[in-house]
């Protein structure tokens, strides 16, 4: 019965968010109604009878309640702050490897460069500059040092990868991660290998004029000279 | 000035909140004490009493939390706010200059006649 009733009531109210809280507090106020009553020796059904009747007309409760409990400002409120939310995740979202790569151009090639440049002055006596470029799918790797040693026919070149600055999104390249490079016909040593660098050591490199070497990302393999004509080792 | 729907919901706004200000209470407690202080006169059908508080705080004159009693029973209580105090004493002087007018247009000059 009083179940019946307050639906008859909330019928009335169309905010769907606090008909739950409304049911719970007149619910409440007809139970200690009835208890009232009951106290003064009216039987249970009695007494939820006249704390119904108490309470009074269901339509005009209902939509008193329902002129304050207007929805539509609720809904406004919740819709936009939902659109807020998901436009920021979004934008995080598709901002997010944009960042990261714009991240790594910066640092990691600052952090590689200074690593492979410590390591050639470390192990070798003299380092000669050049600039000798390879096209690999949409990358452009450069060799612009050959080091080497007086007391043996060792030499040694850094390869490095060299990316445009921002990089386009979407426009993967093969070789985001990593590349196997292989020198065809001598003897190459990977000496050390970073993000974006290789230090490949020659063995009895000051005798070739030119060393064939291989890039390959797993996806596509290319094969490369490295010109080493007129290259006086003093 | 006000319409008579109006100055009746003035009355009830008046009432409820200087009723809470005293201290926080809930509604069939409310209901109560208003019957009891007006000996009666004031027998409003008791769920219209709902509507009234649920816009006292939807305006944010009082504010209502939860307070579950001994027997489980969970009470809405309300609190008066500081914007609710204020709007009491607002309807406390409104109150006080509306029976002011009337008690002025009821015992000041009338005409008297007399039929013989």
């Amino acid at each position: 019965m009083k179940d019946e009733y307050i639906n008859k009531i909330l019928m009335h109210v169309k905010n769907p968010f606090v008909k739950e809280k409304i049911k719970k507090e007149l619910l409440n106020h007809l139970e200690e109604k009835e208890d009232y009553y009951m106290s003064k020796n009216f039987n249970k059904t009695e007494a939820q009878e006249k704390a119904i009747e108490a309470m009074g007309d269901p339509e005009t409760i209902g939509q008193e309640l329902n002129e304050v409990h207007k929805p539509y400002i609720s809904y406004l409120i919740i819709a936009s702050r939902v659109f807020l939310i998901s436009a920021i995740i979004s934008i995080s979202l598709s901002l997010y490897p944009l960042i990261i790569d714009f991240k790594d151009s910066f640092f990691n090639d600052k952090n590689d460069e200074k690593h492979t440049q410590n390591l050639l002055v470390e192990n070798y006596d003299k380092i000669i500059s050049m600039q000798q470029t390879f096209h690999f799918q949409k990358d452009i790797y450069i060799i612009d040092q050959i080091a080497y040693n007086l007391d043996n026919d060792d030499i040694a070149f850094v390869i490095k990868e060299k990316r445009r600055m921002i990089p386009k999104p979407f426009d993967d390249s093969d070789l985001k991660y990593s590349f196997n490079l292989d020198c065809e016909d001598t003897k190459c040593e990977l000496l050390n290998m970073s993000y974006k660098q290789r230090l490949i050591n020659v063995k009895s490199g000051k005798d070739k004029q030119y060393i064939n070497f291989s890039i390959d990302s797993g996806l596509h393999k290319e094969t490369y000279q490295l010109n080493l004509e007129g290259i006086k080792y003093e | 000035m006000k319409n008579n729907r109006e100055w009746l919901r003035t009355g009830s706004q008046l009432m409820i909140l200087s009723l809470i200000s005293e201290h926080d209470r809930y509604g069939y407690e409310i209901i109560q004490e208003l019957e009891e202080r007006s000996d009666h006169t004031f027998e409003m059908k008791e769920g219209t009493l709902y509507p009234i508080l649920h816009r006292l705080e939807a305006k944010g004159f009082l504010k209502s939390y939860k307070k579950t009693m001994e027997n489980k029973r969970e009470r809405k209580y309300y609190k008066i706010t500081p914007s609710g105090q204020k709007q009491l004493i607002e309807d406390k002087n409104t109150w006080e200059e509306f029976s002011k007018s009337v008690r002025q247009v009821v015992e000041g000059t009338r005409t008297v006649s007399y039929e013989r």
